[in-house]
């Protein structure tokens, strides 16, 4: 056999569905067509949003250049311990219980994180539905086992915590639950305080191990530190876990790829040898994919956690777009309410982040795809800041008029 | 220390642990070994001698020791700081802007390649940007691992230390292939012949382009003659990888003779499929900014509308996508001329001072008893001096001349005030 014949065989790769949905959105050629599908935030005339902060880190940055030399293994020194803050606090992340990895944004810290533990013999995963559509091919593509629960319960329009806490207590010990820390995607559907306690209690008991995901940290409640609440209960709580980080959204540096995997050793104080291996086979395991993390975005992302003035900033543009995400929100529900459009439609402001998960089934959200040029996910999740003044008058009166076609 | 047979798990992720409880997993993991590189860094820095030598650095430093901004670099950035409005994501393969300058660039020349010419025109070729050279060996490895028939790659001896870590972590096995005869310090092509004669048909087959690393010596085109007909009778499946464009000649043009072969035997039917890993780590500077490309030349457009696919598919469960700083500054590049006629002249500097210098060394060294004739053979960013470990710790311990056990020395770190130290301190050690 030659390559020849091989890659004759090699079937072709199916697309992502939102890339479809893109490109229909892209060939319609009604001048009203609204896009809320994509996961990247957008200013209010629905133009790419570049965060101020992130604008004068880059003028900093140019003027006192570092050039571009090879960086760390684990990273740029000050953006894998400014990141640490941003997550567990100041206090916690020099207690010398964390290893901290640059990695290629989010999606980059999950696979390593994927790869780490199955080097530590956790390869049985659970993950709510639904959930974030990379999530089954990355766990896959380390070769874990992944089961399902329902994060979600559609009828209440809010987690499904009954089935959630069923699953921690039937997983046998070991297995890893893969949870997001705030801004679920897709339902913006979180965690309550106390559930997340009860969460960590079954956790600790049962001896499973919490990975997180935390992609959207800020956009709940317009506070950083607030929205790490979950993660930095178990960490007190004294549980060994990992928090893969991304600065995409909550700095808009998406296509600069920073991001940060973090494992908390909890025993790292007595015995900071475990430490110092956990650290370094993170750094052994990069080596073999990238070597190195980017420069530039770190940088950017250091800058904006570890110069004061930037940093009040950053925190003003976050809660600024928090605000404003909420705001809309609520905007939807006060017209949908003016429309006495039938059915409940509170969800709309009990969830959060930068989606709504409107709870459309699929042939509504066909029908306002075709009838009315509104795009979303099929499973209809609306990016909400893509709406802004122009078009959400718009968005509301089709919702309202495909609610009331099939009801 | 580390056990061998516990550091061989280290790498097979596969074989892990399974019974490792939870509480104690992460007590359990064996302690990496240290970089090596990055151990001659640690000891260099805490070395008092004044006049200490770092030769273990991968990257360039001007004749002050500095590393340098390319200045074409520089003005790319200051053009991207006012032409960049917004950092969305690219695509997973990047866009196709930094797609098409790979192949125009490498495959077509920038117009002097006819057979690279129509294999593009052709839709026969799939590049896609990725995580520097690294990240593209990686993804390369993966992607044969799934799709190719054999697993195992043959690796010329010696190779760059990551090259066997990064395809095993892929789940490819390296095999050598004779190289480089440390006795006679030069290329063992006989062997390096009859080894791949030996090897199992249908092999992956790694080539570097040009400045072997870490010999710095290359094939002659005779030489890729007769080994590209091995290729052939062997079915060997080639990956290329190309991390110093334009160290060899001071030109990237010239330093691509292996693609264009190659290029002609996939369009005259005899070679169906290869693949180039390629970074702009060191031509352009840009080591730390991750920017590199991964191209599979085809059997037909149909083919690269599969593969296309596939390797998409791979990448976005890895990262989502690449990172765009460096992209975009290679982009501003290509897009003005005079940007780019001074990037090929800030690149021939480079190896300019590399190439004087190493002239420079070569004339200081005391030739009565010892063979330095290798020396002006050897091209790129390093001299393999073919010293024994001994000597090389004999250099580092009364000398303070920093550099690995293999002897190869990073010519980065010779500069007109340091030559004429390094050149007696190694004349010293041989003359024992
Ligand atoms: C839930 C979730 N996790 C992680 C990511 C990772 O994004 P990135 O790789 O850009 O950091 C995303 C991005 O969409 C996400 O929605
Ligand atoms: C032969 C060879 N290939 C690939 C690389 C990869 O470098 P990078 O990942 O920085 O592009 C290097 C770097 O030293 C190298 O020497």
């Amino acid at each position: 056999m030659t390559v020849t014949s091989y890659y004759s065989n090699l079937p072709e790769a199916e697309y992502d569905p939102i890339v479809k949905i893109m490109s229909q959105y892209a060939s319609d050629p009604s001048p009203s067509k609204i896009d809320l599908t994509i996961g990247v935030y957008k200013a209010e005339n629905g133009d790419s949003y570049l965060f101020p902060s992130v604008a004068k880190a880059k003028k900093w940055l140019h003027a006192n250049d570092p050039g571009h030399n090879y960086t760390n293994m684990a990273g740029i020194p000050e953006f894998t311990a400014g990141a640490r803050e941003v997550i567990f606090g100041k206090k916690s992340a020099i207690q010398g219980k964390i290893a901290s990895l640059q990695t290629i944004s989010g999606t980059g810290a999950c696979h390593m994180a994927s790869l780490f533990l199955g080097e530590c013999g956790l390869n049985n995963y659970y993950i709510g539905t639904p959930f974030w559509s990379n999530y089954q091919p990355m766990l896959e593509h380390a070769g874990a086992k992944v089961n399902h629960f329902r994060h979600y319960n559609p009828e209440t329009r809010e987690v499904d915590f009954e089935s959630t806490v069923r699953a921690l207590n039937e997983a046998p010990k070991d297995s890893v639950f893969l949870f997001q820390a705030c801004c679920h995607n897709p339902t913006g559907a979180d965690y309550s305080k106390k559930q997340w306690t009860q969460i960590a209690d079954i956790m600790k008991e049962r001896e499973l191990f919490p990975f997180f995901d935390i992609a959207y940290q800020g956009f709940s409640s317009g506070d950083k530190d607030e929205d790490a609440w979950a993660i930095r209960h178990f960490y007190e709580k004294g549980l060994n876990l990992l928090a893969c980080q991304s600065f995409s959204k909550n700095m808009g540096l998406y296509s600069e790829r920073a991001g940060c995997l973090h494992v908390v050793v909890q025993e790292g104080v007595e015995n900071p040898d475990t430490l110092d291996r956990v650290q370094g086979m993170l750094v052994t395991f990069f080596r073999m994919e990238c070597s190195f993390g980017p420069a530039f975005g770190a940088r950017i992302a250091a800058a904006l956690m570890n110069k004061p003035e930037l940093k009040e900033e950053w925190d003003q543009d976050v809660a600024q777009i928090t605000e404003r995400l909420q705001n809309l929100r609520k905007s939807v529900l006060q017209k949908l309410t003016a429309m006495d459009t039938p059915g409940n439609w509170d969800h709309v402001i009990k969830q959060n982040g930068l989606f709504w998960y409107t709870g459309l089934n699929e042939e509504q959200v066909s029908r306002i795809t075709k009838q009315e040029h509104v795009y979303m996910t099929f499973a209809g999740r609306v990016n909400i800041a893509s709406l802004n003044e122009s078009n959400i008058d718009q968005f509301c009166r089709s919702l309202d008029k495909i609610v009331r076609e099939t009801k | 220390m580390l056990s061998r047979t516990v550091q061989k798990n280290l790498f097979k992720r596969s074989n892990a642990v399974s019974s490792v409880r939870f509480i104690s997993a992460f007590s359990e993991i064996p302690l990496a070994p240290p970089d090596k590189i990055l151990g001659i860094a640690e000891a260099y820095n805490k070395d008092s001698n004044p006049q200490k030598i770092n030769l273990g650095v991968g990257a360039y430093r001007d004749d002050t020791g500095r590393p340098i901004i390319f200045p074409s670099v520089k003005k790319a950035e200051e053009k991207l700081l006012t032409a960049e409005t917004e950092k969305e994501y690219t695509g997973i393969i990047g866009n196709k802007n930094f797609q098409n300058i790979i192949k125009n660039f490498i495959f077509n020349n920038s117009g002097k390649d006819v057979n690279g010419e129509k294999l593009i025109k052709d839709g026969r070729i799939v590049s896609s940007q990725t995580i520097s050279g690294t990240g593209s060996l990686r993804v390369i490895a993966d992607f044969l691992n799934r799709f190719y028939n054999t697993k195992h790659i043959l690796v010329p001896k010696p190779t760059w230390a990551n090259h066997i870590a990064v395809f095993n972590d892929a789940g490819i096995t390296s095999e050598f292939y004779s190289y480089y005869d440390t006795s006679v310090n030069g290329l063992d092509f006989e062997n390096l012949k009859s080894s791949l004669q030996n090897a199992q048909e249908g092999s992956i087959v790694l080539l570097h382009a040009c400045c072997h690393n870490p010999t710095g010596m290359d094939l002659t085109a005779e030489q890729w003659d007769e080994v590209l007909a091995i290729v052939q009778e062997k079915s060997f499946y080639p990956l290329v990888d190309m991390a110093y464009q334009g160290f060899a000649s001071g030109d990237p043009y010239k330093d691509i003779s292996l693609i264009r072969r190659l290029n002609e035997l996939v369009v005259a039917g005899n070679i169906p499929s290869y693949a180039l890993c390629q970074s702009f780590a060191k031509n352009m500077g840009l080591y730390g900014e991750r920017t590199g490309s991964i191209s599979i030349v085809t059997e037909s457009q149909e083919a690269s509308t599969r593969i296309e696919s596939q390797l998409k598919k791979l990448i976005r469960p890895m990262y989502s996508s690449p990172p765009i700083h460096g992209s975009k500054i290679v982009e501003q590049i290509f897009a003005d001329e005079s940007l780019f006629q001074s990037w090929l002249s800030d690149l021939n500097s480079v190896v300019g001072r590399l190439n004087s210098i190493r002239t420079k060394f070569y004339e200081k060294l005391d030739k009565t008893n010892y063979n330095w004739e290798h020396l002006n053979k050897q091209r790129g960013m390093f001299v393999y001096t073919g010293l024994t470990k001994e000597q090389v710790i004999e250099l580092r311990e009364k000398y303070s001349v920093y550099a690995t056990e293999d002897g190869r020395f990073s010519i980065s770190g010779i500069n007109e005030s340091n030559v004429d130290y390094l050149a007696d301190a190694v004349n010293k050690v041989i003359a024992k």
